[in-house]
């Protein structure tokens, strides 16, 4: 097999352009991955900083989250999937959640046909996890009326809207449906070894009630 | 001086011949990874987008970032250049074309184009359900960029069948994807390796008792041994390790046997299948069909 190169030798001495070809990529390759670079250097330094409950004041940190927020940063990372963060499972393994809804006595939980569609919601329930230990330490109950936050508000139009399509898919007999979002603890690898019950444990974060008729 | 030792031997890296049929099987294993990711969903596709779903499109749009499209603003920018299409209408076609743009960049005809359309409605179709994200999805949405920037269509083609497109063996966009690759699993270690829960095996122990992950078999009787604080520690070494062994001919083949257990851990253990093959796949494609023997002594000879 022989490789074509005769007719882009053809084109690089008709086009200037093949000629600036290779160091034009070449510096934008550079570019690249220095981006990429930047963002997980800027995402690890605020993972830790967040663990350890610090606060980013670092300059350069300040510095580059200013440049990555600009309009032209976010487009090319989000076109060229440079925005990706890398950290998976790092710093700490996150905590899971489960939304347990209740119904007439029953309790009920989504269930889908596919495997990976099961993985993407708990993905979004755990993705809330944090949102909501943050809200739980400063309320014992999530208060609706109160909406200061916009996340948090938006986090409770999606429980709302949760709560409503499995009000709709188990037939509720009742008009009144209950919905918790519920932390999922297991004990840790030191405790069992000390002899702790390898026992699942939930804590409820929030419950909230919806009158549907 | 270091900078420029370090300038000649990239330079004298892109220079050297590689398999180019890379290029072919990053082409055919990204787009048909792409495929059948999206064929998952299939069963449960109303859920997921419909007004039917567990959260209401409108409603999930209402915290996506604007920076991309997503069916609801797609649907609302069409409209104000006079095209009225009912949401519906819209996530049929989106639910065709995004597989026919992986059908056509797996045959390679019209490749680039094929990429490009691949990557829009990916990116359209994943922001659309963004809290249902994860990891997977940037990795896919970065591998079809690739399939748009890199001559994936020079090799083993339609395009290069009919239209005779001249065959590269693309060594300078095999650093990129290698580099990018080394990036990454360089940052995964790095967060690992600053997290307390890693360096004393609690991680490992967490990430298998999460509820929704699915595992074979449990390893709970591995509790009183040293299982999960040395896997946790090989983890942080292999990913640590992936940039400067990888990169050695050497120890390439054993690293790279190391690199598809730990994603084979992955997979069975914690249920990350899809994760787990795209990972394995990227890993391939840069580190052992390149540098498969055939083509290069066809290119020497």
């Amino acid at each position: 097999m022989s490789f074509n190169t005769g007719r882009l030798r053809t084109r690089q001495r008709k086009r200037p352009f093949y000629a600036l070809k290779k160091p034009l990529l070449l510096g934008w390759i550079f570019f690249h991955l220095a981006f990429i670079i930047l963002i997980n250097a800027n995402g690890s330094y605020s993972a830790y900083n967040q663990f350890n409950q610090k606060p980013n004041t670092f300059a350069p940190f300040v510095a580059a989250t200013k440049l990555f927020n600009t309009m032209p940063c976010r487009y090319y990372g989000r076109y060229t999937g440079a925005e990706t963060g890398y950290g998976f499972f790092g710093i700490n393994v996150r905590s899971n959640g489960i939304l347990i809804a209740e119904c007439g006595g029953n309790g009920l939980t989504a269930d889908f046909n596919s495997y990976e569609t099961s993985l993407r919601f708990f993905s979004m329930a755990n993705a809330l996890t944090d949102d909501f230990m943050k809200t739980s330490q400063k309320t014992d109950s999530l208060k609706l009326a109160q909406g200061t936050d916009y996340m948090r508000a938006f986090s409770n139009l999606v429980l709302k809207n949760i709560a409503v399509k499995m009000y709709q898919v188990n037939s509720c007999p009742d008009s009144v449906i209950s919905l918790s979002y519920n932390l999922l603890s297991y004990p840790t690898l030191a405790a069992v070894n000390k002899g702790t019950p390898k026992r699942y444990q939930l804590t409820k974060l929030i419950s909230v009630t919806y009158r549907l008729k | 001086m270091n900078i420029s030792v370090s300038i000649t031997t990239i330079l004298n890296r892109i220079q050297q011949p590689v398999n180019a049929n890379w290029l072919f099987f990053y082409r055919i294993n990204i787009a048909g990874f792409a495929l059948l990711h999206f064929m998952a969903i299939q069963p449960d596709f109303a859920d997921l987008y419909s007004y039917k779903g567990y959260v209401y499109p409108d409603i999930m749009n209402t915290a996506a970032d604007g920076i991309s499209f997503t069916l609801v603003s797609l649907q609302a920018a069409l409209s104000k250049i006079s095209l009225h299409i009912g949401y519906d209408t819209l996530l049929l076609f989106c639910r065709i074309a995004y597989p026919l743009s992986l059908l056509l960049l797996i045959a390679g005809l019209f490749t680039r184009l094929s990429a490009i359309a691949a990557l829009f409605f990916q990116l359209l179709l994943i922001q659309s359900i963004h809290l249902y994200q994860y990891g997977v999805d940037g990795f896919t949405t970065f591998a079809l960029f690739y399939c748009c920037v890199f001559p994936v269509g020079s090799v083993y083609s339609l395009d290069s069948r009919w239209f005779n497109t001249p065959k590269q063996d693309g060594a300078i966009y095999l650093f990129l994807l290698q580099a990018h690759l080394c990036i990454a699993y360089f940052f995964s270690g790095f967060d690992k390796i600053i997290g307390p829960t890693w360096r004393n095996g609690e991680a490992i122990w967490k990430a298998l008792h999460s509820h929704n992950y699915y595992s074979i078999f449990s390893l709970d009787f591995m509790a009183g041994t040293p299982f999960f604080f040395i896997s946790c520690w090989l983890t942080m070494l292999l990913e640590l390790g992936y940039f400067v062994f990888m990169n050695m001919r050497a120890a390439r083949k054993c690293w790279l046997t190391g690199i598809i257990g730990l994603h084979l851990f992955i997979a069975l253990f914690m249920g990350l299948f899809f994760f787990s093959g795209l990972l394995i796949t990227l890993s391939l494609c840069a580190y052992y069909v390149p540098y498969m023997k055939s083509e290069i002594l066809n290119r020497k000879s």
